[in-house]
């Protein structure tokens, strides 16, 4: 361990500089950051920005090309089973033994994780009733919902008490009653001290189970703050609204941008019924701005909104291409 | 793939039609056949313990179906996620195809242990040795070759159709189905780079009690190519699995 006493107890995992390429394929580029005992960190990014790449590598599943990372302070590079023993991790993917019915299941990844005989069997019969198994722990998995199945691959990871738990993206294909649940189930966890490392594009959930989020976009970190201090960052800059225009394409709606009080124009990339969002100097003057607009130009104005900034709307600020470089 | 009692009911279909059926219909056109040591016994016994080493091959594939299993279900990540090494792994695949094979074997011994103890099965301590040499090793070899070809190759489907062209030409130059001294010259050459050749001449000594002639030799080279293979195995798993 090449890290000194006082940051092993407080950086749970420690990344540095990574860089990780596939082929010619830049997945991560100089990623850096900490995750502190306790906490639960959101990786957010799009489809393909590097979420599951960093939690591989912080899983010792991959090594990276460059840089270095810690668990615990354990080097995932070459003590990567002491960060093994430490870990558990849910994947994106449903993952389980279908030849096994469920209490086996978590029993087997008992002994994989080498939890001792006389430990196991109790610790299963906890994990069944705190994550509402009882009842269909004979069962197969693929007899169950994607919601229960989610259940017992998140179930399966406390049977030796991790320290940290990895999550990519655990909510995939839930409904939004088992995903509340699921997420419910996880931030108990949290209470008990777990530290958290979560990945997912899902912002609402972010928004209610992480202290702090790092947004990675093309492999890089684009902002890495508390989510309270995110918001009122990104208010500062000005209010958020959303219009329809009745008749307007992209190109007219790319053209609120020359109005005064307009900082940036967010078009989605299809258009559809959906709403445009503008993050504007002032609600009040923009709202004057487009009526003089639109009655000059024959177009009614079907809806406007004056949003409270989310987290999702700061990474679709972040994430999306505006036409605008100021925000 | 698990050894359920239905699965293994499936795998000794054929390997009971070989010697049962083929076994028998041959033995009316060769009678005798002389073994190592000068032993001479019937078509139907030499086939019926070539066939037990046939089915341990066989069996010993499942470490390849085993980690194509594991992909397609999501567990080989979740599995590596563990506090093992990464050629613990591998070790448990092939040893767990290797008990698959051994037991599955054993099965297929039982059943035509008739034939063979009417063509003079003789049992010795160090006879049983040598047969649990050449089952353990030979299923080693076979399970660390299928895992070897399953890390290689992209996709299920490919893994399946080399695994059914590769086994052919395992078994057409080996001793299985008829002696060596029997064969032309090239194939005696590559049947002499075939452990299934050693794995079955090994257990043919251990059953028969035949002459030890050049046995160490073939129970090192068939040793040896065990351990090469799971080496093979190893570095193929690093190379094209890790990345």
């Amino acid at each position: 361990m090449d890290i000194g006493g006082i940051l092993v107890v407080l950086e749970v995992i420690k990344a540095e500089e990574l860089v990780k390429y596939y082929g010619d394929t830049l997945a991560l580029n100089n990623v850096s950051f900490s995750v502190y005992r306790g906490e639960v960190f959101g990786f957010l990014g799009p489809n393909g920005a590097g979420k599951t790449t960093t939690v591989k590598i912080l899983t010792t599943l991959i090594r990276p090309n460059r840089g270095s990372a810690y668990v615990l302070g354990f080097d995932v590079l070459s003590e990567g089973n002491e960060v093994r023993k430490r870990i558990g991790m849910v994947q994106q993917q449903l993952s389980f033994d279908h030849f096994l019915s469920v209490e086996e299941n978590i029993e087997m990844y008992g002994i994989l994780r080498g939890v001792p005989k006389r430990e196991r069997k109790g610790k299963v019969e906890e994990l069944l009733d705190e994550f509402g198994l009882v009842d269909v722990r004979k069962k197969h998995p693929l007899e169950l919902s994607i919601g229960q199945r989610r259940r017992i691959q998140v179930a399966r990871e406390f049977i030796h008490n991790p320290e940290v738990l990895f999550l990519d993206e655990p909510t995939i294909g839930l409904d939004p009653y088992a995903r509340r649940k699921t997420l419910e189930l996880i931030k108990d966890k949290v209470m008990g001290g777990l530290t958290v490392f979560f990945t997912t594009h899902l912002l609402e959930e972010a928004e209610y189970l992480c202290d702090r989020v790092a947004l990675i976009k093309r492999g890089r970190i684009v902002l890495l703050d508390r989510v309270k201090e995110l918001k009122e960052q990104f208010s500062k800059r000005g209010e958020l609204v959303e219009v329809i225009i009745n008749g307007a394409d992209k190109a007219y709606y790319n053209n609120l941008q020359k109005l005064p009080s307009v900082i940036a124009v967010f078009t989605p990339q299809d258009l559809g019924d959906e709403p445009v969002s503008l993050c504007v100097r002032n609600a009040e003057d923009v709202l004057s701005e487009i009526l003089d607009l639109v009655t000059r130009d024959g177009k009614r104005l079907k809806i406007f909104n004056i949003k409270e900034i989310t987290l999702e709307d700061i990474f679709i600020q972040i994430t999306t291409k505006s036409n605008s470089n100021s925000v | 793939m698990m050894l359920t009692r239905g699965n293994l009911g499936l795998q000794l279909i054929s390997p009971l039609m070989y010697i049962f059926v083929v076994g028998f219909i041959y033995s009316s056109i060769i009678e005798e056949v002389e073994i190592n040591g000068g032993k001479e016994i019937s078509y139907t016994a030499f086939l019926a313990s070539g066939i037990i080493v046939m089915q341990i091959m066989f069996s010993s594939m499942s470490a390849g179906v085993m980690f194509w299993a594991d992909r397609r279900y999501g567990m080989f990540e979740q599995i590596l996620t563990c506090p093992f090494e990464r050629f613990e792994y591998i070790l448990s695949k092939i040893l767990s195809a290797m008990f698959q094979g051994i037991i599955s074997g054993l099965v297929v011994l039982i059943i035509s242990s008739p034939i063979l103890v009417g063509e003079g099965l003789e049992i010795s301590v160090l006879g049983t040795l040598y047969v649990i040499f050449g089952f353990v090793f030979g299923a080693f070899f076979f399970g660390a070759l299928t895992l070897t070809i399953s890390v290689l190759v992209k996709s299920n489907e490919t893994f399946n159709m080399l695994i059914g062209v590769m086994f052919m030409p395992f078994i057409a130059f080996s001793t299985i189905f008829y002696p060596i001294s029997q064969a032309p010259s090239l194939l005696k050459i590559i049947a002499y780079i075939n452990p299934l050749t050693y794995a079955s001449d090994i257990l043919r000594t251990g059953l028969f009690g035949l002459g030890t002639e050049k046995l160490l030799y073939k129970m090192f080279l068939l040793f040896g190519e065990s351990l090469i293979m799971f080496y093979i195995a190893v570095i193929g798993y690093k190379k094209h699995v890790e990345i």
